[in-house]
C-alpha cells in the first residue's frame, strides 16, 4: 500500500470517526526515523523507549494545534528534539550529577551485544558523540547522522544557522580530538 | 550543502571522523515498531486520572504547613520568665516580684517614705476578754513579767 501524505493523514486525524486510525498511520510512518534521532540522544534502550511514547503522547494531544505551514515530520522532530534535552536534564537532576556522568551512565549501553551491534570504531565513536553536551549532541546528531539542512534544524532547535553552524563545528572538532586520543591509547 | 560537499569539508576537518562509515549500529527488539503504536494509542485513550480541584491541592499543601508551623511554634516558644512577663496590671507586676522576692527585700529596697501609712488602732479588751485570748493562744505571761 502506497504511504499516505501527511496532509492526507492530517484530514483524517481531523474527522473524529477515522481519528485514532490516521493517528496509529502517522506513528507507524515516523517512529523510525524519531526512533534513531532518540535513541543516538539517549542511547539506552528502555530511556528512548520513553522517551518516544512521551513524544507521540504529546503529539496526540498537540495535533489539533498543528499547523499546517510547518511540516509534520519537523514538528515531531522538534518535540522529540526538546523530549530528549528534557529527558536528559531530568536524569541529571533526578541523579544530583553532571551531564557527564548522566552520559558515562548511559553509555553502559553499549557494552552489551544485546543492544549495540557495531565495531570498536563505532563504539569509539557513539562515546565521543555522548561526551558532548545535550544540546551540542542533537545539533551534531542531526547534521551528521540525519544529513539535516541547517534551515531545518533550525526549525526544530529555534536557534539561528550562523550558531547551528558554529556548534556543529565545535562538535566535530571535539569528537575528532575524541578519536585521536583513543587512537593514542590503543597505539600505547 | 550538497552531501558530497558536506562530506568532503567533512574530511578535510576532521579526517578520523570522515573515516568512520555511516551506520546505525543500536539493536532494536524485535517486534518494537510493532508494538508502538499500539502502546502510544493506549495511552493516549487512557482516561486521565482523577485531576484534585485547585483548591484542594493549594490545602493539601497549606495544610500540613501550617501544622508544623504552629507546632514548631508551640514547642520552640520560650518558657515565661518573670523579665519577659508582659505586665497586664500593676497587681500582676506585684504579685510576680513578691514570689520573688522576700517581704523583707522589698522593704529594704524601698524608702521609708515609700511605705504605706497605716492608721493607728486602739484596741480594748474587757478583762474577760483579755483572759480568753490569753488563753485562746496559749500565751505565758511570765515573758512579759520578767
Amino acid at each position: 500500500m502506497e504511504e499516505a501524505s501527511d496532509e492526507e493523514l492530517l484530514t483524517l486525524f481531523r474527522k473524529e470517526e477515522s481519528r485514532h486510525y490516521a493517528f496509529n498511520l502517522i506513528v507507524r510512518k515516523h517512529q523510525r526515523r524519531l526512533y534513531s534521532f532518540v535513541r543516538r540522544m539517549v542511547t539506552d534502550p528502555d530511556e528512548t523507549k520513553d522517551v518516544l511514547q512521551d513524544v507521540f503522547l504529546k503529539a496526540w494531544t498537540g495535533l489539533d494545534r498543528f499547523r499546517e505551514d510547518a511540516q509534520l515530520y519537523s514538528w515531531l522532530y522538534r518535540i522529540a528534539h526538546n523530549e530528549s534535552i528534557s529527558h536528559l536534564k531530568r536524569m541529571r537532576r533526578g541523579l544530583f550529577v553532571s551531564d557527564a556522568k548522566v552520559s558515562e551512565r548511559l553509555t553502559t549501553t553499549l557494552d552489551s551485544s544485546e543492544h549495540f551491534s557495531g565495531d570498536a570504531i563505532q563504539k569509539k565513536l557513539q562515546r565521543a558523540v555522548m561526551n558532548l553536551p545535550p544540546k551540542q549532541r542533537a545539533v551534531f546528531t542531526m547534521k551528521y547522522f540525519d544529513e539535516m539542512k541547517y534551515e531545518d534544524m533550525s526549525q526544530v532547535t529555534g536557534t539561528t544557522v550562523g550558531a547551528l553552524k558554529s556548534s556543529f563545528h565545535i562538535a566535530v572538532k571535539k569528537i575528532e580530538d575524541e578519536l585521536a586520543k583513543a587512537d593514542q591509547t590503543f597505539v600505547q | 550543502m550538497k552531501p558530497d560537499d558536506f562530506d568532503k569539508e567533512l574530511h578535510g576537518q576532521a579526517p578520523l571522523l570522515g573515516a568512520i562509515p555511516k551506520a546505525d549500529p543500536f539493536v532494536v527488539e524485535k517486534d518494537f515498531f510493532n508494538r508502538l503504536p499500539h502502546e502510544v494509542q493506549a495511552l493516549a485513550t487512557k482516561p486521565p486520572k482523577a485531576a484534585w480541584p485547585p483548591w484542594l491541592k493549594r490545602a493539601a499543601v497549606a495544610l500540613p504547613a501550617m501544622a508544623v508551623l504552629l507546632f514548631a511554634l508551640h514547642t520552640l516558644r520560650p518558657a515565661t520568665v518573670p523579665g519577659d512577663a508582659t505586665p497586664q496590671s500593676d497587681d500582676r507586676i506585684l504579685a510576680v516580684v513578691a514570689d520573688q522576692l522576700g517581704t523583707e527585700e522589698i522593704l529594704d529596697a524601698t524608702e521609708e517614705a515609700d511605705w504605706p501609712q497605716f492608721s493607728t488602732v486602739t484596741v480594748q479588751l474587757t478583762p474577760e476578754e483579755a483572759a480568753a485570748y490569753v488563753d485562746q493562744n496559749q500565751i505565758d505571761l511570765n515573758e512579759y513579767l520578767y
